[in-house]
Order: structure tokens, then C-alpha cells, then sequence
């Protein structure tokens, strides 16, 4: 009995975690909680021109992409609502449906920056683990999402996501992605680098760098496709 | 007039200032058809968007000089504004009010219920919207409840279109006095959203928007007629994984004729696109499309149109091809454009374009035969 009770006090807090609730504490590591602002810098291997959005996001199913540079691509714009995705064309003047798939630049998918909790969109099972991280299998429970599998490696000490392997649903690997450089930032230390690899073409990766988070309160009306093709 | 100047003055003093984030662009585009200069035009273009309070506003000015228009030598400018609204959004309701352009299209291409704006005819570039739309004073009001939502338009003085200057080589009268125009126009739409899906369906009473050329013996040209109209319409678009499907759909049962009659006019887009994981950058679409013309003779029509979009190298290079052809008029017509980013926000496209119309399409109304033309962009 003694036994038991001192197991239990000094067993890690993780110890009887489920998968969903590892993956629920990785994605406080990743964002706030709460609808905030980001904004987010994407280098691509080939690329000189840096592409810089502004990410206004509010819990996991609203975001809006505001393209801040290159200046030629002012306007080009995105809004995400639950899995429906639309882009404004300056030319047109209009916001046209695209899917969550479509690039938004090099290796970056739209979902890669509008879409950055896994706890809702997937369900997952410890599929390996060690001393220092879980091995994560993350299958979609909902359709329209950027990938339809991931395996993802959590640190059992701090919950910080260590890298994913993003896959098609034939289990093939698209792409690879390292979280990087842990700094302080809006109340928590994440990663403000999440560095994307081409699985096959392995030349090819994009680098997405988060410079600054502010939590901000923002109204539904904001992500409303009327607003959005209102401009 | 004076609205306007003072709208102009407005916008110039605030961007001058640097109080406001001011969006600005230089083009520089030339155009050759058939062995003549078909426009050559500088054109500048400066929009800003401060917030007061909660409300938002927009306003953007353009002007342009054409040194040459189509062969004719004719020097041109204008300045004028493009946009100037107020908008406001509560948590379940939204107005937008002022000049501004409104859009209901789903399908590319000819986006047959884009009828809110007139359209300018005489430079027709063929799908770029944005410029050929004539912005009007509009007020928009958005209602939401659940996964509905209701808009009701309101135009209290319909614009008058742009016209070509000759139709088949013969004069277009401009200035038509027709008792109709500058009538109100308005109409209310309904939209649903489903999982990755939305439909609407609107009703909307304007002046006809494609233009009616009745021959005027006595002025020795072509007259344009615009009547009051009442349009029915549906749209929706769905997302499916790397598919995307939309369809338009526009009626007008009481559409005026050349002769003086009336009779049912429509048209119907239907189709999809589709941008593969595997190949990045790259959309491929196709649409069937059909429509019965605003024209005295039977002329039901059926056409497919395509669409090759492709980005290159981290989308610096764009490609985009679009393709119309009937399969019962001889109606044809082709778009091909490369646009290219020189970084420090300089770009450059380069488009190839060829229209063969059917007398009775309303594609006659514009210049035939192939035209190339190219535009050099700043952004700053």
C-alpha cells in the first residue's frame, strides 16, 4: 500500500496520459488558447523573396492570411472557416473557394499556418515510445484537412512537439517538419520555427518563422465571407 | 462632382501625409492587334483603408492616360475614384455603404451573375473584372442567423455602361437618352452553408446588362437599349480534398430584344477545378456551359471552357491558359497570360488573346482576331 502511494507521488505527471489529452497539452505548447494575432515570416530553399503574412486566428476552425509581403501579392489574401477555404483575387476583385491543400508558398500549405491545433482535427494512439517522447499516429477524424495522417514526436517533459512526418492516406510521407527554436513568446515557450521538408524531392523546404504572437480578442464578424469579399 | 473632388482631395492629402498605410501601383501596358497599336495607357492606382472606430472605410482613385486607343491616335485620361464606402460589422449583421463594386460569381470566365456594376464594354479586357466592373453608389446590408444568411443590394441610380465605339464597323452611338436609365436597382440574396459547401439564390431588379444595338438609320449607327429587367439566379461551390465545384446559374425572362420584343435570356455555368498534391502549383479546370442569347433568332447555345493555372518556382512565375469554344455558333475565344515577379514588388505579364464570335453572340459586340499585350507593375 505504501508502495502504491509513493509510485503514484513520484510517478511524472504523464504517466497516464491519454493520446488525445499529449496531444491537447502539445498544442498549448504550439498557440494560445485564445484567438490571438501572428505574425508569420516563410522562406523558401531558391526563393530570395521572404513572404511575410499577418495570421489572425480564433480557436481552431477560424483564420484569416493577410499577405503583408512581397508587396506584389498585396491583397492576396485567405479566411478559413472550419474546413472551408477561400482566397481573395485582387484582379477579380473577388474571393473564390480553394481547398486546404493548395500551396500557399514553396513547401507551405495553407493549413500549415491556419490550421496549428491537432487535439480537434485528429484522433490519435501512442504508436512508439521512449525515455524522452512519445511517437504520436494522428489519423483525420474529419474531411477537407491539409494531410491525412500524421506522426508526430512529443517530449514527455515539457509536451514541446519535436518533429512530424505529414502523410497521404496510403500512409505515404509528403513531407517532414522540425519545431525549432523554443523562445519565450505570448505566456509560453514554443517553437518559432517549424522547418518543412519535401519527403521525396528533399532539396525543396520551406522555413515558417513566427515573429510575434499577441493575444487579442477578435469578433466572429471578422471571419465572415461577406467581410472578407467586402473590400 | 464636387463629392468627388472632395473624395479625391481627401485621399491624396491622407496618403500624402503618410497618417494612412497607402497601397499604390504603377502600370505601364501596351496592347497590338491585328497590325495596328491596339491601347497604350499608363495607369496609377492608390487605395487606402483607415479605420474610425469601428467603422471601416476604403477609398481608391485611378488614373490613367492613354496615349493611343485602338488605331484611332486618340489621346485620353481619366481620374476619377474607384471605391469610396463606409462598412460596418455587428455580430450578426453587417452594412456596407458608397461607391463600390459587388460580386456574386462562383465559376470563372464570363461570370454570367456578376450584374450588380455595369460593365465597361469599349476596353473589355476579357476576365479581369476588377477593372471592367464600373463601381456604383451601392448599400449592402448582411443579416446572419445560424448557417443562413440573407443580403439585400440597393442601388438607388443604376450607372450607365461603357460601349464599344463600333460594332462590326459600324459607329456605336454613345449617349443614349433612354428614359430608363439611372432607374433604382436592388435585389436580396440567400445563402446557405454546409460542411465545405455553399448555395445561394437572389433576385435582382436592374437595367440589362449585356447591351441591346438597335440600328438608328437616322444617326446612321448602332443605338444601345436599356430596359428594366427582373433576374432569378443560384450559385454554389463545394470543396472536396483537392476538388472544388461551383456553378452559376442567371435567368432573365422578360430580356429585351434588337427588334423590340422581349424574351427569356439565361445562362448556366457548371463545372470544377481541381489543384493535385502532387503536382504543386498547378490547377486544371473544366466547365460546360450553356445559354439561351437576348437575340431575335432561336440561340440556344452549349460551349465548354478550360482553365491551366500553374506557379513556378515559389509562384514567381504564373502561367494561366483559358479556353471557350461552342459547340453550336462559332464562338471561340482563348486567353493565355505569364506573369512574372522581378522582386522589389516590379512584375510583368505578357498575354495573348484570340475572340471569333458568331454575328448573333454577344461576343460580337467586342474587337476580334488575336491581340498580344504586355503590362509592367509596380507595387509599393
Amino acid at each position: 500500500m505504501l508502495f502504491n502511494i509513493l509510485a503514484l507521488l513520484l510517478s511524472p505527471a504523464w504517466a497516464a496520459l491519454t493520446p488525445t489529452e499529449i496531444l491537447t497539452k502539445a498544442d498549448k505548447i504550439r498557440n494560445p488558447d485564445a484567438s490571438f494575432v501572428m505574425k508569420v515570416k516563410v522562406t523558401s530553399q531558391g526563393d530570395s523573396q521572404d513572404h511575410v503574412f499577418d495570421v489572425s486566428t480564433k480557436g481552431n476552425e477560424k483564420t484569416i492570411i493577410k499577405t503583408i509581403a512581397p508587396t506584389r501579392d498585396l491583397g492576396r489574401d485567405m479566411l478559413m472557416v472550419e474546413q472551408n477555404m477561400w482566397a481573395f483575387i485582387p484582379n477579380l476583385k473577388r474571393a473564390v473557394r480553394v481547398s486546404l491543400s493548395q500551396k500557399l508558398t514553396g513547401e507551405a500549405a495553407n493549413g500549415d499556418i491556419s490550421r496549428m491545433r491537432w487535439a480537434q482535427d485528429y484522433d490519435a494512439k501512442i504508436e512508439k515510445e521512449d525515455a524522452k517522447a512519445w511517437t504520436l499516429f494522428l489519423t483525420a477524424n474529419k474531411q477537407g484537412l491539409t494531410y491525412e495522417k500524421v506522426r508526430a514526436r512529443v517530449e514527455k517533459k515539457t509536451f514541446r512537439p519535436l518533429d512530424a512526418e505529414y502523410l497521404t492516406k496510403a500512409d505515404k510521407v509528403l513531407k517532414n517538419a522540425k519545431f525549432e527554436s523554443y523562445k519565450p513568446i505570448a505566456g509560453e515557450t514554443r517553437p518559432t520555427v517549424i522547418a518543412i521538408q519535401d519527403a521525396v524531392q528533399t532539396d525543396k523546404s520551406t522555413r515558417i518563422e513566427i515573429e510575434s504572437i499577441t493575444v487579442k480578442d477578435l469578433p466572429d464578424s471578422l471571419f465572415s465571407v461577406e467581410r472578407f469579399s467586402s473590400r | 462632382m464636387k463629392l468627388r473632388a472632395v473624395g479625391i482631395a481627401l485621399l491624396l492629402s491622407a496618403g500624402a501625409s503618410g497618417a494612412i498605410p497607402v497601397e499604390s501601383k504603377l502600370s505601364l501596358s501596351s496592347g497590338y492587334r491585328k497590325g495596328t497599336w491596339d491601347t497604350n495607357r499608363a495607369l496609377a492606382t492608390l487605395t487606402v483603408r483607415p479605420e474610425i472606430g469601428p467603422i471601416e472605410t476604403t477609398a481608391q482613385i485611378w488614373g490613367w492616360y492613354n496615349w493611343s486607343y485602338r488605331g484611332y491616335g486618340t489621346r485620353e485620361y481619366d481620374v476619377s475614384l474607384r471605391a469610396s464606402k463606409a462598412q460596418y460589422w455587428g455580430e450578426h449583421w453587417g452594412v456596407s455603404v458608397g461607391l463600390q463594386e459587388i460580386h456574386w460569381g462562383e465559376t470563372f470566365g464570363f461570370q454570367p451573375i456578376d450584374i450588380i456594376n455595369t460593365r465597361n464594354f469599349r476596353d473589355f479586357p476579357f476576365l479581369d473584372h476588377g477593372i471592367n466592373r464600373i463601381p456604383a453608389p451601392l448599400a449592402q446590408f448582411f443579416y446572419s442567423f445560424g448557417a443562413f444568411k440573407t443580403e439585400v443590394v440597393l442601388n438607388p441610380r443604376s450607372e450607365y455602361p461603357i460601349l464599344p465605339t463600333t460594332v462590326r464597323g459600324i459607329p456605336v452611338i454613345a449617349n443614349t437618352p433612354d428614359p430608363w436609365l439611372h432607374q433604382p436597382e436592388g435585389g436580396i440574396k440567400f445563402t446557405g452553408y454546409l460542411d465545405q459547401a455553399n448555395a445561394s439564390v437572389f433576385v435582382y431588379h436592374h437595367i440589362n446588362r449585356m447591351p441591346i444595338l438597335r440600328p438608328d438609320f437616322a444617326a446612321g449607327g448602332l443605338r444601345a437599349a436599356f430596359e428594366p429587367v427582373t433576374s432569378v439566379g443560384a450559385s454554389f461551390s463545394s470543396a472536396n480534398q483537392e476538388w472544388v465545384w461551383r456553378g452559376d446559374f442567371l435567368m432573365t425572362p422578360n430580356h429585351p430584344l434588337p427588334s423590340g420584343n422581349r424574351k427569356a435570356a439565361f445562362a448556366v455555368v457548371v463545372g470544377a477545378d481541381w489543384s493535385p498534391e502532387f503536382a504543386e502549383g498547378l490547377t486544371l479546370g473544366v466547365q460546360a456551359q450553356g445559354d439561351g442569347l437576348p437575340v431575335d433568332t432561336n440561340s440556344e447555345n452549349v460551349g465548354a471552357s478550360f482553365l491551366v493555372r500553374k506557379s513556378f518556382v515559389n509562384n514567381k512565375l504564373q502561367a494561366e491558359a483559358q479556353l471557350y469554344q461552342s459547340f453550336r455558333f462559332m464562338d471561340y475565344w482563348m486567353r493565355v497570360q505569364l506573369q512574372a515577379g522581378l522582386g522589389d514588388g516590379w512584375d510583368l505579364s505578357v498575354l495573348g488573346e484570340s475572340s471569333v464570335a458568331d454575328s448573333r453572340s454577344p461576343l460580337s459586340i467586342f474587337p476580334q482576331g488575336p491581340r498580344v499585350a504586355g503590362t509592367l507593375n509596380y507595387s509599393f
